[in-house]
């Protein structure tokens, strides 16, 4: 046997093989494809081989110490764990091989928040962290009191963590907040003068110039409209926002009603869901190409002059052009991986339509 | 994940440790793949990564009870194969993860990422769409290109020269 055809054949089994651990990994297979992995199996030797090699190769990337030190790209970068002292901290001479091995990372400020926290407080408190996302970037930050903040696609926000508050400042974009219990030390986001304040919850913030809108998915947080934080402090017209509600308010704090919405999984995970309320379908579409590597161009003026209302997942471009097929008629083409290009209304259509 | 079904006798064994040659752990696919045959495919279909497992390790324990009857004076061996800590096996563990260092290193950097989240932050498929605020579909092939790239850069080094230094490790580690 040739040397070359059987390394080419471990080859394409070790693709393979790859193709098999990303399946067992991310879901339940089907019978279908669980007879189907069977069948592969019983082909050939050199198939079990690599699916033991790949799970050697697993059980080694599991047990890996040092993700901290392998090089990240520039706009992969969705992690800053603010307090930089922890970090080094816990990675002091005096930390075992084994404690390196575990996941450290994963949870350092939850894990270290008894003890570190005081010192670093006093490190911190003064200064204000700002932190930036930029288009199609994400950053997930870990606070010193183990609060998680999770940034949205072109945020621009500010953290300052003081010994009676722990603020932050949303000048533009929206972030998830996960708030760790301090009944001490509120948590106060300020957003263009609305102030959003919780003890310990999740709740998000978006903002831009004319609206913020904050909703949350646990706990209770007190919402303060703008003209009443500025104007009269006696009066204020506080909104309380229990879990799974969301109110809007305008810079004006004119507050819309309380609404209630559905408990989402992905809004856990960031504010995947959005609202869009007789939204021009060239905005939405301007949404989505923010947020996704994916882009979609609009090629017929008159649908994209349309306006159409709903909750969208912004972060699957994909939906969008589904729906936008079936209320348009659309045809929605791939144009390599990256470009998805809408044509060709068909006439007649409804003028409006909502996907829920 | 998919992976923690494997038995510690079979995680040790396809681990390389102890001395276990690469030409081994074809043997071992050889004999696992001839019982794999033995089976009915219905009952294979139930669970075949479970089958696949359970199997694998049955015949790495027979490798290594016989092994061990070859090398009968090495009598920590079997001790660890119950023991869940690896504290002997520091120098390994720290050529494997230099090498892994430098197969991560070579990685596209999304593919590094993505790898990153998964088994360092332990996040799922999903959650690491979200974060990267890509697909999930990007998110499959990015695991699949990144595994099946590092299995492809660590043969030449995990199964050539680096097997015979993690062998002379261990071994002189275990003779104080």
């Amino acid at each position: 046997m040739s040397a070359s055809s059987a390394e080419g054949r471990r080859i394409r089994a070790a693709a393979e093989a790859a193709g098999w651990v990303q399946r067992l990994d991310s879901d339940d297979l089907s019978a279908q494809e669980r007879g189907e992995f069977v069948d592969w199996l019983r082909e050939s030797p050199v198939h079990v081989a690599e699916m033991l090699r790949m799970g050697r190769l697993a059980t080694a990337l599991e047990a890996f110490g040092d993700w901290a030190k392998i090089p990240r790209s520039g706009n992969l970068l969705p992690d800053v764990v603010i307090p930089l002292p922890t970090h080094r901290w816990t990675r002091s001479p005096a930390a075992s091989s084994r404690a390196a091995h575990r996941k450290w990372y994963a949870g350092v400020a939850a894990a270290l928040a008894p003890v570190a926290v005081c010192a670093l407080l006093l490190l911190h408190q003064l200064s204000a962290t700002a932190v930036h996302t930029q288009a199609g970037e994400r950053r997930e930050i870990t606070l010193a009191d183990g609060s998680v903040v999770r940034l949205s696609p072109g945020t621009d926000l500010t953290i300052r963590l003081e010994p009676q508050v722990r603020s932050v400042k949303i000048m533009r974009g929206e972030a998830v907040f996960h708030v760790a219990k301090d009944r001490d030390r509120p948590f106060v986001v300020d957003a263009a003068g609305t102030r959003v304040q919780a003890v310990g919850t999740v709740f998000s913030v978006a903002s831009n110039a004319e609206t913020v809108v904050v909703t949350v998915t646990e706990g209770r947080v007190k919402v303060t409209p703008a003209n009443a934080a500025t104007g009269n402090p006696g009066r204020e017209r506080e909104i309380l926002l229990d879990a799974n509600e969301r109110v809007s308010l305008s810079a004006q704090g004119i507050a819309r009603p309380v609404r209630r919405i559905e408990a989402s999984p992905t809004l856990e995970w960031g504010e995947n869901q959005v609202v869009f309320e007789n939204a021009r379908v060239a905005d939405v579409v301007a949404r989505f190409n923010h947020r996704n590597r994916v882009q979609i161009r609009i090629e017929d003026d008159v649908l994209a002059a349309r306006t159409v209302s709903g909750v969208f997942a912004v972060d699957d471009p994909r939906s969008f052009v589904e729906f936008l097929q079936a209320i348009a008629g659309a045809a929605g083409t791939d144009n390599g991986p990256d470009e998805i290009v809408i044509s060709a209304t068909r006439a007649g259509a409804s003028p409006a339509a909502s996907p829920r | 994940m998919w992976f923690r079904e494997l038995q510690l006798p079979l995680r040790r064994f396809i681990a390389g440790r102890r001395g276990i040659v690469p030409a081994d752990l074809d043997d071992v696919a050889q004999e696992v793949f001839l019982r794999l045959l033995r089976y009915q495919r219905e009952e294979l279909v139930t669970d075949p990564r479970g089958y696949l497992f359970k199997i694998a390790a049955n015949v790495a324990s027979e490798w290594s009870m016989r092994a061990r009857q070859r090398f009968p004076h090495d009598s920590t061996w079997l001790d660890e194969l119950t023991d869940d800590r690896d504290a002997t096996d520091e120098m390994d563990r720290t050529q494997r993860n230099a090498e892994l260092h430098r197969a991560l290193g070579e990685l596209p950097p999304r593919a590094r990422e993505v790898l990153r989240l998964h088994f360092g932050e332990g996040l799922n498929h999903e959650m690491i769409s979200v974060r990267l605020g890509v697909t999930r579909r990007i998110v499959k092939r990015d695991i699949v290109q990144a595994y099946a790239r590092l299995r492809l850069a660590l043969t030449a080094t995990a199964e050539t020269t680096l097997q015979p230094n993690i062998i002379a490790a261990a071994a002189s580690g275990n003779k104080p």
